[in-house]
């Protein structure tokens, strides 16, 4: 008796847009010219740290079905910090590698009707230079992620708000290129992050959180996640060009958080255009 | 440089696939499918989300012999792609309207509909001109939609007209040293249709000196009209930081208790002191949820039922320990019929305990 019609399953553009992501941040790694040794950046050695700090502008798109059944879009705003350290004596094999943003929208149904929509996350790597050459670096390493999201609709009556996000261990990857156009030094630095094994928070069905709050039950809202029933990822693509005292970042992300806990469907995708600036802080500079 | 190469392509390789997997995972998706914006598309929605989480279609079709799946064909039929927007509001409103749940609402910019007849299609047994006059206008507030005075024969009225504001343990422990040499106190709940939950709960904890099973509570837990979570017990335990009445208690009532008063009802009947006096509870024994339709409305809907100490519903409403209507020939007299009782039945205690 169940009578459904079919308009799209978001996935599918979650589909489309990482097909787009990835092939466009690959493709010029690939094609472009190792044009030598440049100034653009290159690895922290020891004890040295290279921060980027980033704002950001982009879309979201949320399908969170414990608040509702229709999907939300809009414009959202973002800050970004990525650092890089070196964790090792030789200078090459080993990176201390952070992640973390902040981001803030309030995304609009097809008929209007608006949510808030927040999310933070932060990511720890150590990662290895599993390849590197004088003009690319590819570092490889596990990861421990953080991720938090929260979606209010105060219109609703007693699911007014929810939660997702995991805290897992995961993978990451950084890959750097170094070029030159016409003598100008620039890098490409691609880099993902994608949970595998961890937990994830998400409210059962149609459970009430007063239902959490009077009956303790505070431990049904944590759920086993792996890649198979939660699948995460968080991308990024800059390109940095040295200026006078630094560097500027450049760059497009992409993060998506994808699961079916609880019995309810999340699909959150988050699309961010940043700028910013790329700071190397020398090892002097650092407490020993 | 070969081998960089090399590491690229498994990467580009690996991140193709990724989509792959995802587009995968799209068919178990269909459950969750969106519906489209056109007056059957809006049906559907509306049907399905009740179908999926509303918690009392074995209860009403027990009662009310409501099937699901009828009311779909009945109403399908009433559905054209070329209707009027406040057509398609009317047949929607009708076709919810079976379950005759004061929880289950459709909000559109003409109206919010509902189905009241389990308060409308029954006898008031209040006046609230009446209430106004025997309150007087020296009575003292004791919170947002919460007052009380005290009557001639050493009996204290207090009327709670809502649980939405928040409770003032100050102003109750006031109310309770101002009546504390009182017979015994009449609490009004007549036509109180609810508020917060907890509200009710925080002040029947002042009515008891000892922790109470009231009842139990669950929540739906899947697709299926029978995917519940497991019974959760309601206690209710004694505020044990503030001053509690323990003299005897008439609470009245009416079918214009719903809601939180319906669940303030249930938990205040388990209590020794208390006599529930009047009609039944109108019910609304399960808590909402909300959801919204493709056009933009939002449908509410009843998700997670509370259960009596027998474990019975009380979606359908509390039945009084004594029943008791409003008599006309009081009303025109400007008497009501239930607080004389409740006076009386307080004074023969008191005299004849």
């Amino acid at each position: 008796m169940k009578k459904t019609i079919f308009l799209t399953t978001d996935s599918s553009l979650c589909s489309k847009i990482l097909s787009v992501f990835f092939c466009l941040a690959f493709i010029p790694a690939l094609v472009l010219p190792a044009a030598g040794q440049s100034l653009a950046w290159e690895l922290p050695e020891h004890k040295e740290r290279i921060d980027a700090f980033s704002v950001g502008i982009g879309k979201s798109w949320e399908r969170e079905t414990y608040i509702s059944e229709l999907s939300y879009s809009g414009l959202t705003g973002s800050l970004q910090w990525d650092s890089w350290k070196g964790a090792v004596p030789d200078g090459k094999s080993g990176f201390g590698r952070t992640h973390s943003s902040v981001l803030f929208g309030r995304p609009e149904s097809m008929v209007g009707s608006r949510i808030l929509y927040a999310s933070v996350d932060y990511f720890y790597s150590r990662e290895w230079n599993v390849v590197h050459t004088e003009s690319s670096d590819l570092l490889l390493g596990p990861s421990a992620m953080f991720k938090l999201c929260g979606l209010y609709d105060m219109s609703n009556s007693n699911n007014t708000a929810t939660g997702d996000g995991y805290l897992s261990l995961g993978l990451c990857a950084d890959y750097v290129g170094r070029f030159k156009i016409r003598n100008y030094p620039l890098a490409v630095q691609v880099n993902m992050f994608s949970p595998l094994i961890g937990i994830a928070p998400a409210p059962n069905y149609d459970q009430p959180y007063w239902f959490v709050y009077k009956y303790n039950q505070y431990t049904s809202l944590i759920h086993f996640a792996w890649f198979g029933n939660c699948f995460g990822l968080n991308g990024q693509v800059n390109v940095i060009c040295p200026v006078r005292g630094g560097s500027i970042r450049v760059g497009y992300n992409l993060d998506y958080l994808g699961n079916k806990l609880g019995g309810h469907l999340t699909r959150l995708t988050d699309t961010c255009f940043t700028i910013g600036f790329v700071h190397r802080l020398a090892k002097k500079n650092l407490r020993q | 440089m070969k081998r960089l190469r090399l590491y690229l392509a498994a990467v580009l390789l690996m991140a193709l696939m990724v989509p792959s997997i995802m587009s995968c995972t799209r068919s178990s998706d269909d459950d969750y499918a969106e519906f489209i914006n056109t007056p059957r598309g809006v049906f559907s929605a509306l049907w399905t989300i009740m179908d999926k989480h509303y918690c009392f279609f074995d209860l009403k079709q027990k009662e009310l012999g409501v099937d699901w799946n009828a009311v779909y064909n009945k109403y399908s039929v009433s559905i054209s792609d070329n209707m009027s927007s406040r057509a398609l509001f009317e047949v929607l409103c009708s076709m919810i309207g079976e379950l005759r749940d004061g929880h289950v609402n459709l909000y559109s910019q003409y109206d919010m509909g509902r189905n009241w007849s389990w308060k409308t299609d029954y006898p008031d047994n209040f006046s609230e001109d009446l209430q106004r006059a025997y309150l007087g206008k020296d009575y003292i507030i004791a919170g947002e939609d919460i007052s009380y005075r005290l009557f001639t024969d050493n009996i204290g009225y207090l009327v709670i007209k809502s649980f939405l504001g928040g409770v003032s343990d100050s102003r109750f422990n006031s109310m309770f040293n101002t009546l504390a040499l009182c017979n015994g106190l009449i609490i009004d709940v007549r036509d109180n249709g609810g508020g917060n939950t907890l509200n009710a709960d925080q002040i029947a904890s002042k009515f008891t000196e000892e922790r109470v099973l009231t009842g139990y509570s669950c929540y739906k837990n899947g697709p299926g009209h029978n995917d519940f979570s497991d019974l959760e017990e309601n206690w209710l335990e004694p505020d044990r930081h503030n001053l509690r009445w323990v003299k005897p208690v008439i609470l009245l009532t009416n079918r214009g208790c719903f809601s939180s008063t319906n669940d303030f009802v249930n938990i205040m009947k388990n209590l020794p002191n208390v006599t529930v006096l009047g009609d039944s509870t109108g019910g609304g024994g399960g808590f909402p949820f909300t959801s919204e339709l493709p056009n933009g409305w939002v449908v509410r809907f009843s998700s997670a039922p509370t259960f009596d100490v027998s474990k019975q519903h009380i979606e359908m409403g509390i039945a009084p320990d004594i029943r008791l209507d409003m008599d006309e020939d009081d009303v025109k007299a400007g008497i009501d019929t239930y607080i004389e009782y409740a006076r009386k039945l307080i004074n023969d205690q008191i005299v004849n305990p």
